[in-house]
């Protein structure tokens, strides 16, 4: 193959060298100059510029007749979604109108006044009526274009009144779902408490930084026991990165105050029934407010089939509200999506893979790290009884007490996990700088 | 003006240090600049081809990466690794934007043009132009290298945004790479900076007798306002950048806030990543037309000139420059619609946005009015000047989408944005210098370069930019984000796929079409026909110098203008061109 590339080149190189020449010479026969255009070359140019005006005509209408203003969605899944299409359709056919007008303008006057002998250019410098012309022209159109925009723009971003509170949080590379419970609204939370296994939304209760500064402490009295008990026999390198360590610790310790003095019984009465889960559930017909936030590097969760989007960035909360209206069932019946997921599975059964059917998705829009292309969960659409089904079973198993491992005895058998990570994080470091 | 009339022309001798490689003459430099952004353009041209190689045939390994990119990029199955991915897209977009279409194309055309159209006889200081160049060549080499370190270059994407671009635990590219990238950045950056400057103190200070504001070629306005823009903008930028290097560097939290990464919580507190957006976008937008303008001066010269008609409505084609330049500052936010911003300021941007398709528009019908009734000559500078207003019309229309933030939200980032600016900036840029190249190689060599080379080139360069970028709508239109390693995890892109794959193959031949123009240059350096004086019959003043030209441009006194550039077929001379230099007849009034 590399071998074919570089000898496909240097034959290309080779033929345009031995053209030139040929050119060249005979050129030099004619004495031409290299500045005037032949009548020959007009007349090759002018061709390629019609053609080349009717290939454009042509294909771009092809494409926006065969694809339209929103290939493989469908109709809009969310209530402002159908407001935003709409707008598209009439910004489209404003923007085809004015991309045929002036393509056309530009090729035909290209190809009808290109050079002929004898002929004089008419001198026309200016025409203040015609620049008039194509300011207000415009200016009308943008005003218009403008207002319909803004207008849908006001409508979207007003927040709206009896919302349910969902929270999507992003990390690389997933998406988690964080539901509000019964009371709709979210507990507190931050990225200080992060733990990977149970807590890792960050989620803040009093109870829980209680077990969580119990658990650094203890880290901290065995970190110290080691070296006052093996510190003799360890390398320098060792020791001073166990202080570190130390240290970064009692930072974390002391940097929980402020969360424990924010807390009171309301925040954590509102963080003790939140459910956490991997799926985005929602019920046909309701309005949401999406709360979103990111734990590491800035995400985007893009909605497509909601034409809804908004940008996850860590040490912000940002939100965008949106009411879903067809179900991922209902979705499925249409003959459209049908046909296009019929075609898919069968190409990609053709290449081994497995067949598809249609699933809303949320996805990650803004370049997060390698695994940015398939950063997604599936949303289900649903109506509210199936949803109550669904949801029931969650709240049995996965409120955010119950994962953090906060219920009953759970705690107790949490400090026994810390003093293992505390030793776990000694070898750690040893084995790492014995490498 | 004309401080230098009563000076002789510098006709001392040179060494070859001196003349070659340290010069401080605008045209030399002028060259230089050419010769580095034409290969950096070709670095970022393979770059484009890889990544096209891997949206169009995700599973398929490639000799063409191996060769191009060694192991290093490839993971143990011969398959381009995902955040090698990512790093090719960000270098082959820092690379167009900064290195070929800023540094490359205002580096070299107003270089060589300022000091020749104003009538001067170099710039107000050659040796800050020579360290312009030099602080450009090494910036470009350390973003060249930075391809080759082995934690890979700067993969967050040509804008950097923290905290990816910070982290070194979110992607191997934040390390070694990244450092380099801002290092390079920052001389890049000084070198505009430079370069700005003395373009500005040159047009205002050193223009010939007669040599009124009104009376410049349209080129020159254009790069006299891309230099303004340049200076205002870029200080905002190498501010940012130096933030983003403290944030990396010395541990100073400017960018970050509550991240938890790599298991653990990092101490910053207090900054914000959206700040940095802003500072990014003050310059990324009036960047846009850094890049634009030159080329649209570059295709009023060239458009006017082949028509044989004056360019129609040169003042309001100046205005319109002015206003586009004023405009492009408060116009940033569009590019953070969705960033969680106040809507009311979104709402704000979207009208400042859109008031710049006004202008834009008059522009275009400007362009569209001077071909009217013209005797068009298509020389293939004049051919790629037509390419470039088509592209700038079709961008531009695709522009009012995204400025509208209502519409922008469902295509935000996605390839719709990509065709976007590839057409208006990227296609319209690069034809505009292409028409420079094929248009004034004879006032930089003092040889003819081969037409009907340059019209294959125009003609496969044409279609397979429309090619590439116009099906390009419909993949975002779908939904297909940008800066994907793979569309094949998601069964609602396979409905564009193929699409993906007409656009790699444009892409390949595209890329291809490229090597006869980079034939053609090389090849009429030594062996083009000798250029006469005035080849195009043009009217600015530099084609009053001699075809060898030395240091100082004209040899005796510098030329005195009477009249506006563009007297093409002026009904009361016989010839259809009149020179700047040719005094007003009796009874004539000049324009």
């Amino acid at each position: 193959m590399k071998f074919i590339i570089i000898i496909v080149i240097v034959l290309v190189i080779i033929a345009a060298a031995q053209l030139m020449k040929v050119y060249e010479l005979s050129s030099r026969l004619r004495n031409k100059d290299e500045a005037d255009v032949t009548p020959a070359e007009t007349k090759f140019n002018a061709g390629m510029i019609l053609l080349f005006y009717i290939a454009l005509m042509i294909s771009s209408t092809w494409l926006f007749l065969h694809y339209g203003a929103r290939p493989g969605l469908g109709e809009s899944a969310s209530e402002h979604g159908g407001e935003i299409d709409f707008l598209y359709d009439v910004n489209w056919i404003i923007l085809i109108i004015a991309f045929y007008f002036t393509q056309t303008l530009l090729f035909v006057f290209a190809f009808k006044y290109q050079q002929k002998k004898g002929r004089k250019a008419v001198f026309f410098a200016h025409s203040t009526k015609l620049e008039l012309l194509w300011t207000i022209i415009p200016a009308i159109v943008l005003a218009g274009i403008i207002i319909g925009g803004l207008t849908v723009w006001n409508k979207i971003t007003t927040p709206k009144e009896d919302t349910t509170v969902i929270e999507i949080y992003a990390q690389q590379f997933g998406w988690t779902v964080r539901y509000a419970g019964e009371d709709n609204t979210l507990g507190n939370s931050d990225f200080k408490v992060i733990d990977e296994s149970k807590n890792p939304l960050g989620v803040v209760t009093t109870k829980l930084i209680n077990a969580r500064e119990k658990s650094w402490t203890k880290e901290i009295d065995s970190l110290t026991t080691y070296i006052a008990e093996k510190g003799d026999l360890t390398p320098d390198a060792i020791i001073d990165e166990i202080e570190d360590k130390i240290e970064r610790l009692g930072r974390q310790i002391r940097r929980l105050d402020p969360l424990r003095k924010a807390q009171t019984a309301e925040t954590n009465a509102a963080a003790t029934d939140d459910v956490i889960v991997k799926e985005l559930h929602l019920v046909k017909g309701k309005d949401y407010e999406f709360k979103f936030r990111s734990r590491d590097v800035i995400h985007s969760a893009l909605f497509p089939h909601f034409r809804a989007q908004m940008n996850c960035v860590p040490g912000m909360t940002t939100r965008f509200s949106f009411k879903p209206v067809i179900t991922t069932a209902e979705m499925r019946a249409m003959p459209d999506v049908q046909k296009q997921y019929k075609e898919a599975s069968e190409k990609r059964v053709a290449n081994g893979k497995e067949a598809v059917e249609f699933d809303y998705l949320l996805l990650c829009n803004k370049i997060c790290g390698s695994s940015h292309y398939n950063m997604q969960i599936k949303i289900i659409v649903e109506t509210q009884e199936e949803f109550d089904v669904w949801y029931a079973k969650q709240s049995e198993s996965k409120t955010f007490e119950m994962l953090a491992g906060l219920e009953s005895t759970v705690v107790a058998s949490g400090s026994i996990d810390t003093n293992v990570a505390a030793i776990d994080t000694v070898n750690l470091i040893t084995e790492s700088a014995s490498h | 003006m004309g401080a230098h009339t009563h000076e002789e022309g510098h006709h001392h001798h040179e060494s070859f240090i001196t003349k070659y490689i340290f010069s401080q003459d605008h045209k030399m430099i002028s060259k230089q600049f050419l010769l580095t952004a034409m290969f950096m353009g070709i670095v970022a041209v393979i770059l484009s081809v890889l990544f096209r190689l891997q949206i169009a045939w995700p599973n398929e390994e490639f000799e063409a990466m191996k060769f191009f990119l060694g192991d290093s990029y490839l993971t143990s199955d011969g398959l381009l690794k995902p955040d090698r991915y990512l790093a090719l897209v960000t270098i082959h977009g820092t690379i167009m934007v900064f290195f070929v279409l800023t540094g490359g194309l205002s580096g070299t055309f107003s270089n060589l043009l300022i000091p020749l159209q104003v009538g001067a006889r170099d710039m107000a200081s050659g040796f800050l132009n020579m360290l312009s160049f030099w602080l450009f060549l090494l910036s470009s080499l350390i973003m060249f290298y930075s391809l080759m370190v082995e934690s890979g270059p700067a993969s967050s994407g040509w804008t950097v945004y923290p905290p990816l671009s910070i982290l070194e635990q979110a992607i191997p590219g934040s390390g070694l790479g990244m450092t380099l990238w801002l290092l390079s950045m920052t001389l890049f950056i000084a070198s505009s900076l430079i370069g700005a400057l003395n373009y500005i103190v040159t047009i205002i200070n050193l223009r010939t007798i007669g040599m009124k504001m009104t009376r410049l070629p349209l080129t020159i306005w254009a790069f006299f306002v891309t230099a303004i823009l340049g200076v205002l903008s870029f200080p905002v930028l190498v501010s940012a950048v130096l933030l983003l290097l403290m944030d990396k560097t010395f541990g100073t939290s400017f960018y970050l806030s509550d991240i938890f990464i790599g298991g653990e919580a990092l101490d910053a507190s207090g900054g914000s990543p959206i700040l940095y957006q802003h500072l990014f976008w003050f310059l990324g937008h009036p960047e846009v037309y850094i890049v634009l303008l030159p080329a649209l001066g570059i295709t009023s010269e060239i458009v006017s000139t082949n028509s044989r008609k004056p360019i129609f409505g040169y003042r309001a084609m100046i205005g319109s420059i002015l206003a586009i330049g004023f405009l492009s500052f408060i116009v940033w936010g569009h590019h953070m619609f969705i960033t969680g911003m106040n809507p009311f300021i979104g709402g704000i941007f979207v009208f400042t946005t859109l008031l710049i398709a006004i202008p834009s528009a008059v522009k275009a019908f400007n362009y569209i009015t001077t071909l009217w009734k013209g005797n068009i000559r298509y020389t293939p500078a004049m051919l790629f000047s037509i390419g470039l207003v088509s592209t700038f019309i079709t961008g531009g229309l695709t522009g009012i989408i995204l400025a509208d933030a209502t519409l922008d939200i469902p295509v935000h980032d996605t390839y719709f944005v990509v065709a976007h600016f590839h057409i208006v900036m990227g296609l319209s840029a690069i034809f505009g210098m292409f028409a420079g190249v094929y248009h004034w190689f004879p006032k930089m060599y003092g040889k003819m370069m081969n037409k009907k080379l340059g019209y294959a080139h125009f003609w496969l360069t044409l279609i397979s930019g429309y090619g590439v970028f116009f099906p390009m709508h419909f993949v975002g239109l779908a939904g297909a984000p940008r800066r994907y390693y793979a569309n094949t995890e998601f069964a609602f892109l396979d409905h564009v796929q193929d699409l993906n794959v007409v656009i790699s193959i444009f892409a390949i031949v595209g890329g291809i079409a490229q090597i006869i123009f980079f034939y053609n240059f090389f090849y009429s350096i030594y062996n083009g026909r000798k250029t006469s004086q005035n080849p195009w019959k043009s009217n600015t003043l530099e084609w009053t110098t001699p075809v060898e030209m030395g240091h100082g441009n004209w040899p005796g006194d510098l030329p005195v203008v009477h009249r506006w550039p563009y007297d093409y077929s002026n009904p009361d001379h016989e010839e259809d061109f009149v020179p700047q230099t040719t005094p007003l007849k009796e009874g004539e009034v000049s324009h």
